[in-house]
């Protein structure tokens, strides 16, 4: 498969006048079509600072960030980067621009210049595909947290990228808005081939992922399938990370000696592995 | 110190076409050093409730009596907030001082400390909290990362020295280290300094953790305030109202289904892990 | 905050709601302008009589109206009491120590009355019928028109925008710290005004380092979504006159006409 996005030898700094404090260091990696790609890692391990370098709301201080070929420092390409890789942030209230639902999911295709007949049949057919097409004339603020981020998806998805970052977008919501989210993310992975990048703290929300990245301090850690990351248990631990809680006690038993796959991530299979001991 | 809800409901909007029943008929009552979850959907009236705890908002009908006062008669605003504490969701957008001082001592100087209660009770409270106070006394809590702004934010609550303090998903937006280390925190301050603890979360995990009891709300009623284990047992009834079980539980559920003879009525994780030991066996 | 009308929206299927946004603002501008103008009762009558007329073209209620009125209430009653105290001319009515009360001093007084409140009701008729998105676009549209606004028509029009948007986040954000800000004992209700402003400052300062960080959020969300500005970009709803919007500035004008002109031919006053 092809690489969406390449990460060469990636530093940053926020700071010009300290260009030795850096968020990201010597980071290098890539991301490929259609993958559904977790980036996990500590508060300040620079995973928000990364999302943000894949389509150019902030540029290397070192290195370069290629998307589809693209270098994001060339500013003749910015904006074909953008409609590439969409964005969908955290805080669901600060990313809403339009006091109507509808002009709000209208506003990147606007921008993009798209022909005004066709921008309503783009907007409506975004907002069915996130399942909000009856809230279309409502305003933001008497929609639930998870409904905001379905209309910011919404928005994103008007523009047809091919990949969307998602950065830490379920924190602020509850389990209810947390779940609407990752199967809207799912779903446009595996109907739509979207690719998609996770930022998040959840780790129980990466255990259908295709690959988990680990960032620590800045720089890259390490990489791997969910069955791989989710095995060491301690070694997670010091990275001030966590195992979903399923793992956590299928890891409890293995060391108490239970002979238990690592390959076991939910409860369905833990219970099926206990009863093929039993 | 006690805690008694007496017949609480409340109406927003009371007489027009916004009307909205938030709370309805809550009875219950909260002894000292208990620790209390509080878990419902959003919407399901909890933070209405704890807003009544402290005087924040008057219930329509009904009354809160602390230590046999009923607050919204017989206390005024600031005897009230010295006996219950309330940490707000991501609390750190309370903080407004240069120094991480002088914002935890914002609550007792209002209260009336004297200069030297200040003093001691703003050290006390930036320590149990784990952090250093020399260290970070006369940094400006603006330059603190976000999950040293949420301590000093909550220890800017402690510093009033609640006998009963209240904490609206306290954890929420940390990273895993940082979720488990406040709530440590927190049930150190149960099980230590003794006071009572009311955690609102979404968290079952947490709840199932630290709580001895639990109040389950919904839709403006209080339908369950009993230990986890009680609380817990009925998976239908909590799935119906959209909430759910600790994973844990739901293992022990599927072997119980398969045919194991565990006890389901455990619900952590280290007591799940010593019970399928038991009965399935360790070494093989 | 419930009791501000300006910017509120009441929906119907009227008239006056279904005309181009254009043609509500450019229509309120002109009657602001020329009650200014107006010098006969017959004129101040017809002027009501537009008024009126644009309320039951609209549907909205007459208290929604009233409710409008309440804010300015203050600023009307301020212009009454200066005009009649400062106009001297005609019969001396009466004068109590040194305030001396003219009879023209009351006709002054009782006309810029009138006006005000005539030039509120307007207004809150075409916000009421007008959602603040389409007032925003007409808003965009009409400076559009104008050479020394046309560059920054865009600029404006999404400040106005955003700034709508945000209102009612921010109160609810004011009120949750104001409760954090309770609950740590703060008395904002006690004291003096010096006082009472420094207990402000532990809302203030977290309401601003709050609404910056949304503004830095926010401003990235929009160059995510490529946000260049208003150059190249396309809109879903493009503003149309139709026959309704003729018909309105036809009947508008003829108000017009005859609220100035009868001042010069010969009516009283």
């Amino acid at each position: 498969m092809n690489n969406i996005i390449e990460v060469k030898n990636l530093s940053f700094a926020y700071d010009s006048d300290e260009p030795d404090k850096k968020a990201l260091e010597n980071v290098s990696l890539s991301i490929r079509e259609g993958e559904f790609v977790g980036i996990v890692g500590h508060n300040g391990s620079g995973k928000s600072t990364l999302a943000k370098m894949f389509n150019g709301l902030l540029l290397p201080t070192q290195g370069d960030v290629f998307v589809m070929g693209m270098n994001t420092k060339d500013e003749d390409s910015l904006i074909d980067v953008r409609r590439t890789v969409g964005m969908v942030f955290q805080n669901p209230d600060n990313q809403m621009v339009a006091t109507i639902v509808e002009e709000d999911v209208a506003f990147g295709v606007e921008n993009l210049g798209v022909e005004q007949s066709k921008i309503r049949g783009v907007v409506e057919d975004a907002l069915r595909a996130v399942d909000m097409f009856e809230f279309k004339g409502q305003k933001p603020h008497q929609l639930s947290g998870g409904q905001k981020q379905r209309i910011a998806i919404a928005g994103i998805i008007a523009m047809k990228p091919k990949c969307i970052v998602f950065d830490e977008s379920t924190a602020m919501l509850d389990p209810v808005g947390r779940s609407e989210v990752l199967s809207q993310m799912h779903k446009l992975n595996k109907e739509d081939g979207v690719t998609i990048i996770f930022i998040t703290h959840y780790m129980e929300e990466l255990i259908d992922a295709d690959r988990i990245i680990i960032m620590n301090d800045g720089s890259y850690y390490k990489e791997g399938t969910p069955v791989e990351i989710f095995s060491d248990t301690d070694e997670l631990k010091k990275l001030r990370l966590n195992v979903p809680e399923t793992v956590e006690l299928a890891d409890g038993l293995r060391k108490a000696g239970m002979n238990i796959s690592h390959n076991v991530l939910t409860k369905e299979d833990l219970v099926e592995a206990i009863c093929q001991l039993k | 110190m006690s805690i008694e809800v007496k017949n609480l409901s409340h109406v927003y909007s009371l007489g027009t076409v916004f009307e909205h029943t938030a709370l309805k008929d809550i009875d219950f009552s909260v002894g000292p050093r208990d620790f209390i979850g509080i878990i419902g959907h959003t919407g399901c009236g909890k933070s209405t409730l704890i807003q009544h705890l402290n005087g924040l908002l008057k219930p329509t009908t009904g009354s809160v009596i602390i230590n046999g006062k009923d607050i919204n008669k017989e206390m005024p605003m600031k005897e009230i907030v010295k006996r219950v504490g309330i940490v707000f969701q991501y609390p750190e957008y309370q903080l407004f001082e240069e120094t991480v001082y002088k914002d935890v001592a914002f609550g007792p100087k209002n209260i009336g400390f004297s200069e030297e209660e200040i003093e001691k009770t703003v050290r006390e409270s930036i320590e149990l909290v784990g952090l250093d106070f020399d260290e970070v006394k006369d940094v400006s809590p603006f330059d603190m990362s976000g999950g040293q702004k949420r301590r000093v934010a909550i220890a800017g609550v402690l510093a009033m020295k609640p006998q009963i303090l209240i904490l609206d998903e306290p954890a929420s937006g940390l990273d895993p280290m940082g979720r488990s280390e406040i709530l440590g925190y927190i049930n150190k301050l149960n099980k230590e300094v003794g006071i009572c603890i009311l955690l609102v979360s979404h968290n079952m995990d947490d709840v199932a953790d630290f709580a001895d009891k639990v109040m389950v709300f919904s839709k403006g009623r209080l339908v369950k305030f009993d230990t986890p284990k009680e609380v817990f047992s009925d998976v239908d009834e909590l799935e119906k109202i959209g909430l759910t079980v600790p994973d844990s539980k739901k293992v022990l559920l599927g072997l119980k289904e398969k045919g194991i003879d565990v006890d389901t009525s455990l619900f952590r994780t280290r007591d799940a892990i010593e019970e399928i030991i038991r009965v399935v066996g360790g070494k093989k | 905050m419930s009791e501000m009308t300006i910017g509120q929206y009441y929906p119907a299927d009227s008239f006056v709601h279904k005309l181009d946004p254009r043609t509500k603002i450019m229509l309120t501008l002109l009657y602001i302008l020329f009650i200014f103008m107006v010098k006969s009762v017959v004129g101040y009558a017809v002027a009501f009589l537009f008024l009126v007329m644009a309320i039951m073209f609209s549907k909205i209620p007459v208290k929604y109206i009233i409710k409008g009125l309440k804010p300015v209430a203050f600023i009307v009653t301020l212009t009454i009491v200066i005009n009649i105290l400062w106009t001297k001319g005609g019969n001396l009515l009466f004068s109590i120590g040194f305030i001396k009360v003219y009879a023209e001093g009351v006709v002054v007084a009782a006309k810029m009355g009138v006006r005000l409140m005539l030039l509120v009701s307007t207004t809150s008729i075409m916000t009421l019928s007008t959602s603040t998105i389409d007032l925003t676009d007409g808003m965009e549209m009409l400076m559009r028109k104008v050479p020394f606004l046309k560059n920054s028509a865009h600029d404006i029009s999404m400040m106005m925008s955003i700034a709508l948007r945000f209102i009612p986040t921010l109160q609810e954000e004011t009120d949750r710290i104001m409760k954090a800000q309770k609950s740590r004992g703060a008395d904002f209700d006690s004291g003096n005004i010096v006082q009472k402003a420094k207990a402000m400052l532990p809302i203030l300062v977290p309401l601003f380092v709050s609404a910056f960080q949304r503004a830095g959020e926010l401003a990235m969300a929009m160059e995510a979504r490529c946000y260049r500005g208003g150059e190249g970009r396309t809109k879903m709803k493009v503003l149309k006159y139709t026959k309704r919007d003729a018909v309105a500035y036809v009947i508008g004008f003829l108000f017009f006409a005859v609220m100035v002109g009868s001042g010069y031919i010969g009516l009283p006053f």
